[in-house]
Formats: structure tokens, sequence, C-alpha cells
């Protein structure tokens, strides 16, 4: 599935604008003014939450391509919309769910009346054991386990839980059969601990598929934060350049100096190679490809260091007004720190890739 | 899978030598030319079946002997030749840099004598930008070409001209207009190399190999015709095949041998459990290294891409720029794990792939200077692609 180039850049135009909108980046502390509902299906009307479904599934047919371009958008504003787990759960609902869960759940998941959360990560470093236990019983399973920092885990109708059975594998749960407990996160996003105390769901509630679905749900939610990630860094970059152009000292714009020109020069090395570990895990997203785990964990390391070092100088670039709580360097910052620590930090990245690689 | 890849693995299947599936070593490289060698016969025998589809030059038009392909085929075939390890058929500073130049400011004439010659290997040339006083700055060139009706009467010196002494012509920035401001009086010139007046010195680099020359021109006519442009707009001209030559070095990882992988090295270092590398802090640099590289070739790749769509632009100087630094970062972790085995000069004491990986690593220094430095290629990325001020 592909989609070209001409319909892919009118999608991030139209996104591009509504969320500027709706959803803008604002300074200040505290919990990000979350999207209401309201703004929320009206995104997902736009065929948002649809993206990477196949139209005879239901959905708009533009791929994870699609998906990312839009991701992308959002996190430009670094805004809290539940795009990034609808999306994918859509996706791997319409690819692998059962029958029950593809009449019941879909339509919701792509227009956005239900919302999902990605229950995948577990304990501080979002590392790669998984310590969440399903266990049959009487013709289901019961889930047992603890998730945590779960993306509107405490808003989200349904989640896509990874668990422990004899292999990985992904159910899906229903929001009020779980404990969710919100978390006051340093970027203010709406996070949730996620407990499963023995959680019943039908045998189909599993999803099914060839391979270990979680290696592929955890490589395509990587790729996705990415997205969001690079868009971050895009933004960010753009309002750190304004500010080069505009604020002058030593009767000079500072923008002018090249100890600041060539700094501003690194970060956009380091957005576009970012930028093209996302596109090329995306293409493999969408072609199903055997080394998409690779490529996940690629752009999502790429996407980390860029964002870390583009929001780092960020905050130092714009002098004293960046350490304060009307500007939004101290957001990107935050939501920047937060990111990189989702599904799993560089460090872990890295280590994970060595295993894949053979060393 | 569409027709066209499906043909394209078909005739790479009945096409590629077994031997050209395996990492190139640098003997090996096919550069073609008058004296073209090919220490491994099979290397010939690849490039005459390429040469036959046109794809030394995929998107060339057929007319000049390219392959016509379009820039979502030439994607296809060039993912197909990754996917079955091919070397590439033809290393060619004709096809990387001046080609595309040619296809855009050469006269129908320039273009059906220079570019054919090229698709096939026949005719190999080099670069003549640098001069003594002009490196970064390089529009101050003064090497000069005067009319003398019927033909430019050129002197002057370049240096740092790639392979000089083995092509056999180069493409030149001359001086036509002394008087004029330094862009505006620069002119682009074909030099047939055999031609009366022209000499040869290669430079001895500090990894002791010369891959670089001094070229020197002492009243050395040129035929009128071999202006490509307008005279006095070779500037225009120039920056756009630089545009192309930092998006080549890059592409061709500086000509670096890829066949050592560095993890390999790591674990011959640290000692291996399990099969991978016993030090854990040292398998994450190995791995946060080899990350890096990877992200830089998806870039590289990109900008082919862009460059194929008929755009040369805002990544080339980004790919320029992380290249050369993933080419270095390399080298020193290559030293580093060698420890002191990897610091010997030459001799039988030293194990021959050791002492090619300090050459490599001191070669590798050149980099971020050769092609535009890497401080001008921020420059070029502050100023035109970021818009800062002066």
């Amino acid at each position: 599935m592909t989609v070209s180039a001409d319909d892919l850049q009118m999608l991030e135009d139209t996104a591009r604008l509504w969320v500027r909108e709706n959803a803008p980046a604002r300074a200040g502390l505290g919990r990000d003014p979350a999207l209401g509902p309201a703004q929320w299906r009206a995104a997902a009307e736009m065929g948002w939450a649809a993206a990477a479904v196949p139209e005879e599934a239901g959905g708009a047919g533009f791929g994870f391509a699609g998906l990312g371009a839009l991701l992308s958008e959002v996190g430009r504003e670094i805004a809290d919309m539940p795009l990034l787990a609808n999306g994918i759960a859509a996706a791997l609902v319409a690819r692998h769910g059962s029958d029950k869960a593809r009449a019941d759940l879909l339509p919701g998941l792509l227009d956005g009346r239900l919302r999902a959360a990605l229950a995948i990560g577990e304990g501080a470093h979002h590392g790669s054991a998984l310590a969440t236990i399903a266990r049959q019983q009487d013709g289901g399973w019961v889930l047992e386990g603890r998730k945590s920092w779960v993306a509107g885990g405490a808003q989200a109708d349904v989640l896509l839980v990874a668990a422990r059975g004899d292999r990985p594998m992904l159910f899906l749960a229903d929001g009020k059969a779980v404990k969710a407990e919100a978390i006051d996160s340093v970027d203010g996003r709406a996070f949730a601990h996620v407990l499963l105390d023995g959680v019943m769901v039908a045998e189909d509630a599993l999803l099914v598929g060839n391979g270990d679905l979680v290696a592929h749900a955890t490589g395509l939610a990587r790729i996705g934060l990415a997205a969001e990630m690079v868009g971050a860094g895009e933004r960010a970059l753009e309002i750190i350049v304004d500010y080069l152009k505009t604020r002058e000292q030593f009767g000079r714009k500072i923008g002018s100096f090249q100890a600041l020109q060539h700094r501003a020069a690194l970060m956009l090395v380091d957005l576009e190679l970012a930028r093209s570990c996302v596109q090329a895990a995306l293409a493999a997203a969408d072609e199903e490809r055997e080394d998409l785990e690779e490529l996940a964990i690629l752009a999502k390391y790429m996407a980390g260091e860029a964002i870390h070092l583009i929001s780092t100088e960020m905050v130092q670039m714009h002098g004293g007004i960046g350490m304060t709580a009307e500007h939004v360097a101290g957001n990107y910052i935050k939501w920047a720190r937060v990111s990189e620590a989702l599904l799993g930090g560089n460090a872990l990245l890295a280590e994970r890739y060595a295993t894949i690689r053979g060393y | 899978m569409s027709d066209f890849r499906a043909e394209v693995r078909e005739w790479i299947a009945a096409n590629l030598p077994d031997s050209i599936r395996t990492p190139m070593p640098e003997e090996e490289i096919p550069w073609g030319g008058r004296n073209a060698s090919f220490p491994n016969p099979q290397s010939r025998q690849w490039l005459e079946a390429v040469i036959a589809k046109g794809w030394t030059a995929p998107t060339w038009p057929a007319a000049y002997g390219g392959g016509g392909l379009d820039a979502a085929q030439a994607m296809i075939l060039q993912e197909e030749l990754e996917r079955a390890n091919a070397r590439p058929a033809l290393f060619s500073f004709g096809l990387w840099m001046l080609g595309p130049v040619l296809l855009e400011y050469g006269t129908e004439e320039q273009k059906q004598r220079f570019l054919p010659p090229i698709v096939r290997g026949e005719i190999r040339w080099c670069q003549g930008y640098s001069e003594p006083g002009a490196g970064s700055d390089l529009a101050s060139l003064r090497t000069r070409a005067e009319d003398k009706g019927d033909h430019w009467l050129v002197n002057g010196q370049k240096v740092w001209t790639t392979y000089a002494d083995k092509a056999d012509w180069i493409f030149a920035l001359v001086r036509t207009d002394p008087a004029a401001p330094k862009h505006q009086g620069i002119s682009f010139l074909l030099i047939d190399l055999r031609t009366p007046g022209v000499s040869v010195r290669p430079i001895e680099l500090i990894s002791g190999s010369s891959p670089f020359c001094e070229t020197f021109f002492d009243d050395v006519k040129v035929p009128k015709e071999n202006m490509v442009g307008p005279l006095n707009g070779g500037w225009t001209i120039a920056k756009k095949l630089l545009q192309y030559e930092r998006q080549n070095v890059s592409a061709v990882g500086f000509g670096g041998d890829r066949s050592v992988r560095i993890e390999d090295l790591a674990k011959q270092a640290a000692g291996e459990v399990d099969g991978r590398i016993a030090d854990g802090a040292l398998r994450n640099r190995i791995a946060r290294h080899n990350l890096y590289d990877r992200a830089v070739d998806l870039t590289t790749r990109r900008s082919q891409i862009d460059t194929d769509s008929g755009s040369v632009g805002a990544l080339t100087s980004v790919v320029k720029y992380a290249s050369a630094k993933a080419n270095q970062a390399r080298g020193e972790l290559a030293v580093e794990l060698l420890g002191l085995d990897g610091l010997g000069w030459s001799g039988g004491n030293f194990d021959p792939r050791d002492l090619a990986e300090t050459r490599k690593w001191l070669r590798s220094k050149g980099n971020s200077i050769e092609g535009g430095t890497s401080e001008i290629n921020l420059n070029v990325i502050s100023k035109r692609v970021l818009g800062l001020p002066d």
C-alpha cells in the first residue's frame, strides 16, 4: 500500500493547520490541556485514526506513511492526543483481530468514538522484559501484571496489552476492566500506570498473526513515536531559528554569529538523519518487511539523538527567557525527555540493535 | 512485486557473476578509462552487461547511452542491486559529477560527444577545481584561459585533482575575465590531459597513498567548443557540480573499504561471550556507531532520490558532513580497537589487515576537507537552508 507524494503533502498541510488551530503548543507548567473529546472526534472524522488501515477494511488507505505524516504534525505542537494509539491499534485489529474484535471495536477505533491505549512497556525503562502474564482459563485468558506510563491509559476505552503466555502475546482489554492510576508527569501529558489484576478476556480478544506480534506492535509504536519526535524537533528548530533571526545583541542579529550558525546547522543534520530513518521505517511497516524491528529501533534512536540535542539547545539559545515557564522551550525539552525514555531509551535501543545484528 | 522489479531481479540473477557479490577490495574498483584495468575479469564482464542496459547511468536518456529510467524505477534498480550485494559496475567522476551538469548545461553536440563514453566507462574524468590559493574560497581561483581566436590558452595550476595521474580528461574552472567580480569571471572548460603543456604530479598524503595530484597548465591550447555553458557563466555550473560531488563522495563512502566490520574488530579486541562482544560498554558504543552510520546511508539514498527526481539541494551538505563524521568515527574506533597493533606503518611484524586499518584511519582525516570542508558545509546549511543572516 503506497500513497502518492502529492496526497501525503496535502494530508500534512491540512493536518498542520488543524493542529495549530486546535492543539497548539502552549507555554506553562502543569497538565497539558488535553484535547477534548469533541476535538478528537473531529480529527478522527477526517480519517486520521484510519490512516494506516486499508480501504477495504474501512480505513483511509494512506498506509503507515500517511499515519507517520500525521503523527509528525501532532508532534510539531507536542499535542496530547491519542492518534498514535488509535492509529496503530486500528491497524493491528484490522490485520490481526478476530471477527468479533473487528466487528465490535474497529469502527469505533476508526472514527474515534473508542479511545485506544498501547499498554506495552513496563518499569522505569520500558525494557524488553515482559513480566505481565497471560494464563488460559475457562476458554479465555487471565492477564496479570502492571504496565507503566501508558499514554492515555486512564481515558482509554480499549487497551492493547502485551503479555507473556507460552509466547509473547497481544490482547485487547476493556478500559473498564483495568485499574488505571493517572501520573503527574513532568511534561503534563496524560499518562497512567495500568494495573491488570486478574483481568479476564475472551479467546477472541487475542490478536493472531505470524511471528512475534508484541515485537511487531512495539516496533510500530516506536516508529509512530519517532515520527512525532521528528515533528517536534522540526518545530523546535524553527522556533530556534526564528529567534536567531530576530534577537539582537552587540548591535547585530545573534544568528549572524558563526558559532551559533554552526550549532544550528548541526541540529538540522541530526534532524534530517532521523527523518530518513523514520521514512525508511514507515516504508518497512507498509511493506510488512522482516527488518521492521531493526528499522524501528534505528528510527527511535536517531529521533532521540536529534530531539535531545535540539531541545537542549532550544533552552540555551533562548538565554534567560528559555528557562522561564512563559516560553515553550521548557515544554519541548520535557516532552522530548519523556519521549526519549518511552518504549526504551537510547542505551537500551542500542543494546537491542546489537543483539539483532548478532554482536 | 512490480513487473519492473521482477524483470530487474531476473536480469541480475542471469548477469551478476559470483565474485561481484562480495565486498570489493580497493584494487578491484573499476574506474574505466583509456587505461582501464580489471584485476578481476568478472568485473569487466559485469560492467559490459550493465553498459548494455545503460544502467551505469540509469536515469540518463537512452539517446546518450543511459537507461532512460524514471526515479521510481531507478530506486527499484538500486534496491535490487543492493539486495543482491552487487558491486557498482563503474566508479566514475564522469557519471557522478560531469554527466549531470552536461545534461543540464551542455549543448546537444557536447552531450552526444561526451556522455556516451562516460556511460561506457571509456573516458575517465578528473576534477580541476581547487588551487593553491583557492580552497574553501574557491571563487578566488586564478588559472587563466585567454581567448586566442580559434582556441583558449590555459595557464595555471590546480591542486587536489583526484586521480589526475590516471584520468584521461579534466573538467576545470578557469578565469576568463580577470577584471570582473570573482564569481562572474569564471568559465567551465573540458580539457584533454594528453594536450601538450599539461603535467601532473601526485601528492603524498599522511596515509602514504597518493590519490590527489597537482596539475599544471603551461600554454595549453583548448578548442573553443570545449566550454560548457556561457562564457563567464561557470560559477553556477561549478556550484551545481559541487552538490553532486558532495553527494557522491558520501555515497561511495569516500572509497573506504567496508569489508571489515567494526563489530568484528570489537569482538577480537574484547573477546566474545555467546557470540557477542564481551564488554557491554564497548558493545553499546559500536551499536551507536553503526546506527549513526546506517542513518547516514539512508540519508544518502534519500538525497539521491531527490537528485533522480530533478532536485539537488538541502540534503547534500547534510550528507557530506555526516558521512565524513561517520567514516572518521569508524577509523578512530578501528585504531582504538587494534591498540598498538593498529599503529604500525609497514613490515612483517604487522598483520596486513591491521596496516590497512591504520592507513584508512589516516586517509579518513581528509573526508572533512575534500569536496568542501565540514565547516563550509555547515555554512551552506546555516545560510542557504536555515536562512540565517550574514
